[in-house]
């Protein structure tokens, strides 16, 4: 723990698969509270692998996660308590079909957090009210657009009350003039100072809200920093190709 | 919500118009069947039926019956005309003269049962045996002498002959026209065997208890080769008709053989029902195993053994499984035909079953399992609230099918000897030795069941379907 209140410390870590590929090559990172911290770079960099590492949905090869001071890596720590305390919003939503919204938002808090039906129920509606989805808490998910689905997505991993929220390209499976209402609810987010890891192509986001931009290019961190260093003085000639690509 | 109701109606009258139509097809024929066969081809002259029923009248009298013999030597007949009638018929009207046997027999009646009476008791009193033939040696002398001095009778009466496909017209001597031709001759021959007294000496002598009496007087007017049943001019269709509606009969109804069927097809449902209820428990067990080890890599052993389970089973032929459960691992120990039967279509269906699930399992998008264990919930509880619900839909109609499967499987379990609806046909088959009519019926059984089954889960699935939107 040093000063400034780290939550998501990250050292050497490495993802190998059979083969030869190294989706990640010794990554180390930190992560204070209150951060807002976007990765990008190109496919196949590790970007999403190292999101993915952080709640074990991956499991790395070697390396150390530490979670608020517990090593994830221990095979004595309980995985699916820290899980809890850490939301993941995917590419594909993968919102449970055969539930209604709201049953998709109360079933982790009331079978894992022990709340009534009410408690949770009312949590979620005060959270699709945030989303202004409050009226299609009796849908199915299939009858929802993507948009809609991805902001049930986030509020459903809101319902549990995390600690941190990590976002593995949220907007990547939408249509264009969807992207726009799903980054309003992260910005709403980032603003009450919610901790944020967002894998994203959104360079504007990225800008906009970044506390940290990280930039990762085959499997290793290459260059981080403020969204100004970052964007307008890239060091690197990676990130300054890379950039050039995609701004 | 409009248009369907409608549509509904109308596939519903389109269907029904179609069954009456086979129906209206199938009467067609048989119509037109009867149209075609209605009038004869054959061809029959006065000559002709003068001739059968000479012939005919002449080979009636028994052997040795002398009144019969000289009834019928004294008739003359003459065909006046032959009409062909309706329904494959000839009719022959025929000018007869013949002795008057029921004027004698009525004349002389009492006198008849006398002498028989007189002639009886002499016996007696000789202590010799009276029969039915020594009356008949006794009377017969007398009653011809009695037919000699009758007068002889005529008139006119029809003779019917059929075609039944012979070569010739068969000719039905019916009771009435021999009554007719031979002067009241069966008229006489029904009194004598109805006749229970008789008065002697002022007295009334029952004989009620005597057939010795009646047999005798009887047999002086003998007669064979005389059937009296209307010969059969139906078709060969309609004799087809006919014999499918006897065999029927025979198979089914005859001794409630019906019950067979009855009591095989729920055997055949029981086997099914509980085989299936192993099954699905079996094969849920070790569709679990084999994706904990999937995913897991844990339960490495289990998952050797429940793979094994499996291609074993999917690998032989359901009898040869049947065979080795009961006669060799089961038979031995002393366990019933009916739970070998059952064990083993459970078996069976359980490597099937646990298929179905693991594939309905696999095909939940991972996606679904990452975003419950990204909430916190384990592998179980994972499966439990999220997998397992969504690969339930997927599964079901499989799993339907696989019922439908199996309940025709069982048919093999008669090789062991359970008494299951095709040993209810079989047996059915052994007892009447046919084979069309019980075979039939237990296909129809079990396609009638197989059908109501699919319509079934047909509804099921577009339920199911619908409950997704």
């Amino acid at each position: 723990m040093n000063g400034n209140d780290t939550i998501i410390s990250v050292r050497g870590l490495a993802k190998h698969y059979d083969g030869g590929v190294h989706a990640l090559d010794g990554v180390d990172m930190d992560v204070s509270r209150g951060e807002v911290v976007v990765i990008i770079g190109p496919s196949g960099s590790g970007k999403s692998t190292l999101l993915r590492s952080l709640n074990l949905l991956e499991t790395p090869t070697s390396g150390q996660i530490l979670v608020g001071g517990v090593d994830l890596m221990d095979r004595k720590t309980n995985i699916n308590l820290h899980r809890q305390k850490m939301g993941m919003v995917f590419q594909h939503f993968n919102l449970f079909p055969h539930m209604t919204v709201l049953k998709n938002m109360t079933l982790a808090p009331r079978k894992l957090l022990k709340k009534s039906r009410a408690q949770a129920e009312e949590k979620a509606m005060e959270l699709l009210q945030t989303v202004g989805l409050a009226d299609r808490a009796e849908a199915y998910p299939s009858q929802l657009s993507g948009g809609q689905k991805q902001r049930i997505a986030i509020v459903r991993a809101l319902c549990m009350e995390p600690d941190v929220m990590l976002f593995d390209e949220p907007t990547s499976a939408l249509d264009p003039e969807m992207v726009g209402e799903v980054l309003e609810v992260m910005k709403d987010l980032a603003r009450k100072g919610m901790t944020m890891l967002v894998v994203t192509h959104e360079m504007g986001f990225a800008r906009e809200v970044a506390t940290r931009v990280v930039f990762m290019d085959g499997g290793v961190i290459v260059e981080q920093g403020t969204p100004a260093e970052i964007f307008d003085a890239p060091k690197s000639d990676r990130l300054k190709n890379f950039l050039a690509k995609v701004l | 919500m409009k248009q369907p109701l409608p549509q509904k109606k109308k596939r519903l009258i389109i269907n029904l118009s179609l069954v009456g139509i086979c129906i209206l097809l199938v009467a067609g024929v048989f119509v037109a069947d009867a149209i075609a066969n209605r009038q004869s081809d054959l061809e029959l002259t006065p000559e002709q039926a003068q001739t059968y029923i000479e012939q005919t009248l002449a080979s009636l009298p028994t052997a040795g019956a002398e009144c019969s013999v000289y009834t019928v030597e004294n008739t003359t007949i003459q065909v006046l005309s032959v009409q062909p009638g309706a329904a494959r018929e000839f009719v022959a009207r025929v000018k007869y003269t013949t002795p008057d046997v029921r004027g004698m027999y009525e004349a002389h009646k009492n006198d008849l049962f006398v002498s028989v009476m007189e002639y009886a008791q002499k016996r007696q009193e000789q202590g010799k045996k009276v029969n039915a033939t020594g009356i008949q040696i006794h009377v017969e002398g007398y009653v011809k002498s009695l037919l000699e001095a009758q007068e002889y009778v005529s008139g006119e009466v029809d003779v019917y002959f059929y075609d039944t496909r012979a070569e010739q017209p068969v000719m039905y001597l019916s009771d009435e026209a021999i009554d007719a031709l031979l002067g009241g001759y069966v008229t006489v021959k029904d009194d004598i065997k109805n006749t229970m007294s008789f008065t002697m000496n002022g007295e009334t002598v029952s004989i009620e208890n005597d057939n010795t009496f009646r047999n005798g007087i009887n047999q002086c007017f003998g007669m064979s080769n005389y059937d009296s049943e209307i010969p059969d001019t139906s078709s060969p269709l309609q004799q087809k008709f006919n014999d499918l509606g006897d065999e029927f009969y025979r198979n089914f109804i005859e001794k409630n053989r019906w019950l067979y069927l009855v009591e095989g097809l729920g055997n055949t449902l029981a086997i099914t029902a509980l085989a299936l209820l192993l099954g699905i428990v079996l094969g849920v067990v070790t569709a679990l195993i084999r994706i904990v080890h999937d995913k897991t890599d844990k339960l490495y052993y289990l998952d050797k053994v429940a793979g094994l389970y499996i291609s074993a089973i999917r690998g032989t032929p359901v009898m040869v499984q049947l065979l080795i459960i009961y006669f060799v691992l089961l038979l031995p120990v002393g366990i019933e035909k009916f739970p070998a039967a059952v064990l083993c279509f459970g078996l069976n269906s359980g490597a099937y079953v646990s298929e179905i699930i693991r594939g309905g399992i696999m095909s939940i998008d991972q996606g679904q399992t990452e975003a419950g264990r990204s909430l916190g919930f384990g592998f179980w509880p994972t499966m439990w609230h999220i997998v397992i619900p969504q690969a339930f839909k997927v599964v079901l109609p499989s799993l339907c099918n696989e019922f439908i499967t199996l309940l025709k499987e069982t048919s093999v379990a008669f090789y062991i000897g359970v008494a299951d609806l095709t040993r209810g046909g079989i047996k059915i088959r052994s007892q009447t030795y046919s084979n069309f009519m019980p075979l039939l019926a237990v296909a129809l059984i079990y396609f009638v069941l197989v059908l109501g089954l699919t319509k079934l889960v047909g509804m099921l699935e577009r339920r199911l379907r619908k409950s997704e939107r």
